[in-house]
């Protein structure tokens, strides 16, 4: 028992007195054999090797820190690399954390989940809800505590001035209860406003609050009526960001289609009760709505998603995991340059400890200060290093990331690790008293080389391969023209235009305002621009098969479109014609892709004067055949199959109106502005901006992975050269003397150089090799965020190997230069 | 700087004679009639501290009659004259307290 509780005791003091203290206790034990002894010795050993080990790492740091103040040249180097390291890792944990690990704002998320619509017949995974079922679905369930649902809406608010427009939702159910969160002042909506006619309340955000001065009980003008504040919320709900106002969904449920699936549905289940039970019951009550209302129900079921799955997708988890993974690997480039340095240096004091040792000291001892001394360039590393994060963060995300515990924690820890990795090697070999490093002896350092080569080169690869798939996507061709195109936002009121008709004139006026002003080429409207940020989706088929509707229909993307839209955005007519003035409205023309053409007639049928089949019974006649358009992504395999509709068939909440120049597009936005305004005083125009500023935002995620790996592979690169040319020179100084003697006999320059870098080009391959294949296996990792980029194309891997090559080979060849510099008689004289 | 207890009575159990650990605990035992008993961690810890201030030094050679081979201690001048200091402290601040009417009635 004694020998275990020394444990407790530094180990140098162990060594020290152990026996003592081990024979005192005995010769105590003889004379008193109490428990009252052992406890009062167990006290005492705690209390007093916590305050021996607390007295050693004073002074150790004392000894360490006037160490390196004696050697500023080497703790800087030191310390900025750590910082380094650090900071990338720290910058890039930031970023995860925010994405990935901070809880929602929601009470105990992990009851809550998304119902999301699946119909494995028609191969659908995941869509949105039916109000209707949903309606069906809150008052069946048992095992919910609440249900809510929402649509996403750009609400119009009007009223005092000038309008504005803000990004809103729409609730029906308990919303309110199944995400838990209070509203700062006022409440959430009653069951009552939930009923059409009584939903004349909305709830706005602080920020819309303090912004226009707006208070509970005040009356505002909301999509051209009146609505009373009840409630303010904060500013962020979990969903998505920048909701400023909440309105009552109130929809008329007998109007409203079993099929027609447009709502998120949320819910949060009791306590105690199993997502599977969830489930069960769920499935229970979809079977009972399929055999009631079979038509539009048939095959449609459901799925549970956990709330945290739901609002952070596989896709950016998969970002934010290569990115630390990355990070991690310069942290690893990083603690191998430091050990490098640390061990070159252990090498020169060589002599110091040496002495030391003579001289009595205990080996433990001197272990422990070679661990204090790495911790202390540590430590002092990570605090510049979070330091520098701080600062990034406060200048590049204002607002957007926080430091807080968890980052500082995780900084804390990796800067802690850091030490404790650089800091082993040397301290081995002090403990073990090795041989320290000679000339031709350095198979630690040499390993370390070669694995800084190897991380070096998975990341110049990793990087080259995303800042490829960047540019492939940047200048991938989308199926129209994007330079010269003005795109806007607008939501007519529902209220006002609640027609296809009365929709369709406001677009007719707005058009033709616009396209009088001078430098604009032509314009017009659809529902949703390429790459934009919704998608909706129907089922169809050609008419001829309409009978196999159930089994054979092709989900297909569809737009509203204005006449007009399609050729200014300079997609191709490859038949048919587009819309013309005074055409049928009862023929229902549209135009399709050709992609959906392939889909709807397999064997090739030209699809002009065709009809198709809706889900919802109606017939559309195809005018037109026009070239594909990337509408979801620009990376998808396939191009989106794609149906236009006209704009006088259906009403649609948010349109979007381009334009499409001969000046630079944003220089006609106020004249377009006061053209709609013309037109209608309450329309005000949102999401100004250019098409191509559109398309590089929807990059946004590409670009920063490819711009983050290229600096961490910079950054590897960089500090990877650092350490071969750093071992090089090492070698070079340490058998200075050798090399003059032999260039004195004759030996050429050339020659020893040779000699010198032969080893270090040796060790620089393997790691290339071994660098080659991690780079492999990264790239089947990452294969699913690569655009353009062939599989398998050994090109990237050629690039990234020469890089790698040539900036070794200079790594080991400058340092060597040296050896020429080397005056035979100066050099043997010296010592 | 008051001296630690601990090391206060090491010093003194030392003044007399070279001891080794045990010893020591026994001597100081029974100098406070069992009032103070050090255990072995506070022990060795002080006696550490005390060899590095130099107070106290260690002996090259043992006694010929300890049969354990165990380490002895010897009082330097410098640490005699530190007890004495601290002693003499301890006098003054009796004294203090004597003319605060707060002494103990008996010492």
């Amino acid at each position: 028992m004694t020998r275990l509780l020394l444990l407790l005791y530094p180990k140098a003091f162990r060594e020290e007195y152990g026996r003592e203290i081990k024979l005192s206790f005995e010769a105590q034990w003889r004379r008193e054999p109490s428990a009252g002894l052992v406890l009062r010795t167990v006290w005492d050993i705690l209390q007093t090797a916590a305050g021996l080990h607390v007295e050693m790492a004073a002074q150790d740091v004392r000894y360490a820190l006037r160490v390196l103040r004696t050697n500023p040249a080497f703790a800087s180097a030191a310390v900025a690399t750590v910082a380094l390291g650090i900071g990338a890792t720290t910058a890039t944990f930031t970023l995860y954390h925010e994405a990935l690990i901070k809880a929602p704002p929601f009470r105990e998320p992990e009851r809550m989940v998304r119902i999301v619509d699946t119909n494995p017949q028609a191969g659908i995974q995941s869509f949105s809800s039916s109000i209707r079922n949903f309606a069906t679905w809150q008052e069946r369930s048992s095992k919910f505590e609440s249900m809510g649902a929402f649509q996403p809406k750009d609400i119009n608010l009007t009223g005092d001035g000038n309008p504005e427009r803000v990004a809103g939702l729409a609730t029906y159910g308990a919303f309110g209860d199944v995400l838990g969160i209070r509203p700062r002042l006022g409440r959430w909506f009653t069951e009552d406003e939930d009923k059409p006619g009584k939903d004349r309340v909305i709830l706005i955000s602080e920020r819309l609050s303090e912004r226009r001065g707006w208070h509970i009980g005040e009356s505002i003008e909301v999509n051209g009526e009146k609505r009373t504040i009840v409630g303010v919320l904060p500013d962020f709900l979990g969903l998505a960001k920048g909701t400023d106002a909440v309105i009552p969904m109130a929809p008329v449920l007998e109007r409203e289609g079993h099929g027609d699936h447009r709502v998120f549905a949320l819910a949060r289940m009791r306590r105690g009760v199993s997502t599977g039970e969830a489930l069960d019951e769920m499935l229970r009550i979809c079977t009972q709505l399929e055999t009631e209302f079979p038509k539009p129900n048939r095959g449609w079921r459901v799925r549970l998603q956990s709330i945290r799955d739901w609002l952070v997708d596989s896709r950016t988890r998969e970002t934010y995991n290569l990115l630390l993974a990355a990070a991690g690997l310069l942290l690893l480039v990083a603690c191998v340059n430091v050990a490098n340095l640390l061990l070159a240096r252990a090498a020169a004091r060589e002599k110091e400890i040496g002495i030391r040792l003579a001289a009595g000291a205990n080996r433990a001892r001197l272990t422990r200060q070679m661990v204090t001394e790495s911790l202390v360039i540590a430590v002092i590393g990570g605090a510049a290093g979070l330091a520098l994060v701080g600062v990034a963060v406060r200048l590049l995300l204002p607002g957007g990331a926080t430091i807080d515990f968890d980052v500082v924690a995780f900084s804390a820890g990796a800067t802690m690790a850091t030490g404790l990795l650089f800091g082993l090697a040397p301290a081995l070999k002090v403990r073990d008293g090795r041989a320290l490093p000679g000339p031709r002896r350095t198979p630690v350092r040499q390993l370390l080389i070669g694995s800084q080569v190897a991380v070096a080169m998975v990341l110049v690869t990793g990087a080259l391969l995303l800042v490829q798939t960047l540019v492939r996507m940047l200048d991938a061709d989308l199926g129209f023209q994007k330079k010269n195109l003005y795109v806007a936002k607008f939501s007519p009121s529902p209220k006002r235009y609640d027609t296809g008709e009365k929709a369709h004139n406001l677009y007719t006026s707005i058009l033709r305002e616009v396209r009088a002003i001078p430098g604009v080429e032509s314009a017009g409207i659809t529902s949703e621009i390429p790459l934009g940020s919704m998608t909706t989706e129907m089922r169809m088929i050609a008419e001829e098969n309409g009978a196999r509707f159930q089994t054979d229909a092709v989900r297909s993307n569809w737009r509203i479109v204005t006449d007009g839209y399609l050729q200014t955005l300079g997609v191709r007519l490859l038949r048919g014609r587009f819309w013309h003035d005074g055409e049928d409205p009862r023929l229902l023309p549209v135009v399709i892709n050709a992609e959906l053409a392939r889909r709807l007639w397999p064997a090739g049928e030209d699809p002009v004067g065709r009809s198709i089949r809706l889900g919802n019974g109606r017939s559309v006649y195809v005018i037109g055949l026009v070239g594909d358009v990337r509408q979801i992504a620009v990376e998808e395999r396939s191009p989106t199959n794609t149906l236009y509709f006209p704009s006088d068939l259906l009403v649609w909440e948010t349109m979007t109106l381009t334009v499409r120049t001969r000046v630079a597009p944003l220089s006609i936005a106020p004249a377009v502005e006061a053209a709609v305004r013309r037109v209608d005083p309450a329309q005000p125009l949102f999401g100004v901006r250019t098409m191509e500023e559109h398309l590089a935002e929807s990059a946004a995620g590409q670009r920063m992975r490819a711009l983050l790996l290229t600096v961490y592979a910079g950054m590897a690169l960089l500090l990877g050269a650092v350490g071969v040319a750093g071992v090089t020179g090492y070698a070079v100084a340490r058998r200075r003397k050798e090399f003059a003697i032999r260039m004195a006999l004759g030996a050429t320059p050339v020659r020893v150089m040779g000699e010198v870098t032969g080893i270090q080009m040796m060790v620089c391959g393997a790691g290339l090799a071994a660098g080659v294949v991690g780079a492999w296996v990264l790239r089947t990792k990452i294969e699913s965020m690569l655009y353009g980029v062939q599989p398998g194309s050994l090109g990237t891997f050629a690039s990234s190997a020469s890089v790698l090559a040539l900036v070794t080979l200079l790594a080991c060849l400058l340092p060597a230069l040296r050896v020429t510099r080397i005056q035979p008689a100066a050099a043997l004289r010296n010592d | 700087m008051p001296l630690q207890e601990a090391a206060f009575h090491i010093l003194v159990a030392l003044a007399d004679a070279d001891k080794h650990g045990y010893a020591i605990m026994q001597d100081v035992t029974e100098r406070t009639r069992g009032a103070v008993r050090l255990n072995v961690g506070t022990l060795y810890s002080t006696i550490k501290r005390l060899l590095e201030t130099g107070w106290i030094e260690e002996l090259d050679e043992r006694p010929s009659e300890d049969d354990e081979r165990r380490r002895y201690y010897r009082l330097t001048e410098v640490g005699r004259a530190e007890v004495r200091a601290e002693a003499a402290r301890l006098e003054q601040m009796l004294l203090i307290a004597k003319r605060a009417g707060l002494a103990p009635r008996k010492v």
